[in-house]
């Protein structure tokens, strides 16, 4: 479960401040797989990145599975993100001296079961999944966008979280590897997992049983109804 | 997958940076090393010079001990020897005796009290220790043929008021005979021989060497016998005078105190060249232990001197070692500083993403310090290797006094890796730890974004 209330978020700009997320309130339960769309600098990553106990609001609360991670000292949230929340960062983030299957690996450094044999079988299959075998020793910056993305994915979902947190996982993708991306996270959400998806993408949108549209730094209206389908 | 293989990989990664870093933890060891293998160098040189030096001045001062003792054996030798062979350093003769006489027969003729020499015996003189009255007159041997000095001596008279000396002659007994060289030489005699002079029968006691002198053709008799045979009863013609006390001009100071006791004497100096040659000896010992004491300060002054140079140069090496250690370490560290820092800024996105996945701040710090004490590990061992190798060659080109491989097993290898191992990481730590735990601790959404 995901509790966001009446969150805030400010950017101290060169320019001035920008207020990218003002108040937005959002409750999504185990399960749920929701999306949000929005026009380009309406403040989805923001949201998704205070959510994810990546980024302080300015105000507001945030609440995975009950827990305010902000409330937790630094190391304890460290902890708490890697094994409660599934990050895919827009821009990936993946360790550059690292391989493909490294960097998946990576995640489990977080929960100290790195170099247990069932989680390297576990990172393998995941790499494997999201059709990245041939890969599996490259380091990022020799692998295409999409590549890169779905590494980013693969890494969310090896600590196997209870959240799953995307930013425009599909944005890079052709459909193909979109379909396998957009499966394994209905298949997250239908296995009890809280996935929230910000995306442009129609498609990606249509696989969620939530869409709700942000504009500038606000939710519009929460419409579960109509988004729900498909 | 664990913290060592994401060092590694980051290691690998950066190899440049990690190079770099290596070499200028190796230069600052190196350089470290040599300046004190350098240090270490020079205190066994110096070692090994004074202790050359030592021993090189201890022989010479030696030898010229020896040569002193020597000298002073000698003179003590050949003065008493000659004291004895010539008899006396001062010959005492009546105011009116004719030298010329003396000179030319070896005799004498102007007569003397013999209680003169009581008179001396009794006074206060200081400048003899013995005196020996004397009869001498040449005469012709008839029952041998053969022109001879006759001396009749009593041996020494006791100087009073002063413990009795040993004395330098004894007297001739009554009945004998002591023989000159050309004397017994020509007549044929032997010890034990019994002779005729003069009508009195005398048995020969000792026979004389070779002097050279008017003594090869003396014969010594018993005073009283002399003067009797001679008809100079209680008359003596001389009084020797032996082992002069005085200093400088001897002759002078002996008149003086001489013609205050015995007045219608007059005093000459005998055998002049017998004290020359005893001067020349004295000399011959003072100037040994003159130069025996030259050579000792001479020693000294090397010692000092070599100390005093050796000084200098461990204390030019030392102050050079005190700027330039402090200041390559000093260099190394700003380099490892601000390659660590460069590196933590790269990698600070590095950071914010394994922060992000859920890394403790603690394993980041792992990370960076293990690399850090990699760096100081290899670059310490590096350093040693360099500094030891460069003193090594160095050493057999500038060919150094003691073997390169003694100075290298002093030289403070071990502290030296300790120190690389403790500075290394040390250093890097701090340039690395601060950035790398701010990093840490801010959100990693704000990492991420970077400045
Ligand atoms: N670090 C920052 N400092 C200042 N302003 C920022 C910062 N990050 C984002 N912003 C501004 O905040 C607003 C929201 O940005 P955000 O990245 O959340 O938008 P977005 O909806 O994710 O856009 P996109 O679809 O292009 O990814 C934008 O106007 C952006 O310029
Ligand atoms: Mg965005």
């Amino acid at each position: 479960m995901l509790e966001l209330t009446n969150v805030s978020k400010t950017y101290q700009g060169a320019s001035g401040p920008v207020q990218a997320v003002k108040a937005v309130s959002l409750t999504l339960e185990a399960g749920q797989f929701v999306a949000v769309q929005g026009p380009s600098g309406c403040g989805k990553s923001t949201l998704l990145l205070m959510a994810g106990g990546l980024m302080h609001p300015d105000q507001g609360t945030v609440r995975v599975g009950g827990v305010d991670p902000y409330t937790l000292p630094p190391d304890k949230r460290a902890t708490f993100r890697g094994e409660k929340i599934g990050f895919v960062f827009q821009q990936f983030h993946l360790v550059p001296y690292l391989s493909v299957l490294d960097n998946v690996l990576a995640a489990a450094l977080a929960t100290g079961s790195s170099t247990r044999k069932e989680v390297s079988d576990r990172a393998r299959q995941l790499v494997d999944q999201f059709g990245l075998s041939h890969r599996m020793h490259h380091v990022p910056n020799s692998l295409s966008s999409g590549e890169r993305q779905r590494t980013a994915l693969a890494r969310a979902l090896l600590n196997e979280p209870s959240h799953l947190l995307a930013d425009e996982p599909t944005g890079n993708l052709d459909r193909e590897n979109a379909e396998t991306v957009l499966n394994a996270m209905s298949d997250f959400a239908s296995a009890g997992g809280t996935v929230l998806l910000v995306t442009h993408d129609d498609l990606a949108a249509s696989r969620a049983q939530t869409v709700l549209t942000m504009r500038a730094g606000e939710l519009e209206t929460s419409s579960p109804a109509t988004a729900a389908t498909r | 997958m664990s913290v060592w293989r994401l060092m590694l990989r980051e290691i690998l990664h950066r190899k440049l940076n990690f190079g770099l870093g290596v070499l200028s933890v190796a230069i600052a060891i190196a350089c470290l090393v040599g300046a004190q293998s350098l240090l270490q160098a020079d205190r066994v040189i110096t070692q090994h010079i004074l202790s050359e030096r030592q021993a090189e001045v201890e022989t010479a001062v030696a030898e010229k001990q020896a040569e002193v003792e020597k000298a002073g054996a000698e003179l003590q030798d050949a003065m008493r020897k000659h004291m004895l062979g010539l008899g006396f350093n001062v010959l005492i003769l009546p105011e009116g005796q004719d030298l010329s006489e003396l000179h030319l027969n070896g005799s004498l003729s102007a007569t003397m009290p013999e209680h003169y020499v009581t008179q001396l015996a009794e006074s206060k003189i200081v400048t003899v220790n013995h005196l020996l009255p004397s009869v001498t007159r040449r005469i012709h041997w008839d029952e041998r043929d053969m022109d001879i000095i006759l001396v009749g001596t009593r041996g020494e008279v006791p100087i009073m008021h002063r413990a009795m000396k040993k004395p330098l002659l004894d007297a001739v007994a009554p009945g004998k005979m002591v023989v000159g060289y050309e004397v017994h030489l020509k007549l044929g005699l032997k010890e034990g021989d019994k002779v005729t002079l003069m009508g009195k029968e005398f048995t020969v006691s000792t026979l004389h060497p070779q002097r050279g002198s008017q003594d090869d053709t003396t014969v010594w008799i018993d005073l009283a016998q002399a003067q009797e045979m001679l008809g100079l009863q209680n008359l003596i013609h001389a009084i020797l005078a032996l082992e002069c006390d005085c200093a400088g001009d001897r002759i002078s100071v002996i008149r003086q105190e001489i013609a205050g006791i015995l007045p219608g004497t007059q005093v000459i100096e005998r055998y002049s060249q017998a004290l020359a040659r005893a001067e020349a000896r004295g000399y011959a010992k003072q100037s040994a232990e003159e130069a025996l004491e030259r050579e000792k300060q001479a020693g000294q002054e090397l010692l000092d001197q070599t100390v005093t140079s050796r000084e200098e140069i461990e204390t030019r090496h030392a102050g050079l070692a005190s700027v330039l250690v402090p200041l390559v370490i000093g260099a190394s560290a700003l380099l490892i500083g601000l390659l660590s820092y460069v590196n933590t800024r790269q990698r600070r996105e590095e950071i914010g993403i394994l922060r992000a996945i859920g890394l403790r701040a603690q394993q980041i710090m792992l990370v960076l310090l293990s690399k850090a004490v990699m760096m100081g590990l290899i670059g310490g061992v590096l350093g040693v290797v360099l500094g030891l190798g460069v003193l090594a060659f160095g050493g057999t080109g500038v060919n150094l006094p003691v073997p390169v491989s003694e100075v290298i097993r002093s030289s403070p290898v071990m502290s030296a890796l300790v120190t690389a191992m403790v500075l290394a990481p040390v250093l890097a730590s701090l340039a690395s730890w601060l950035p790398g735990l701010i990093a840490a601790r801010q959100d990693p959404a704000v990492v991420l974004q970077g400045d």
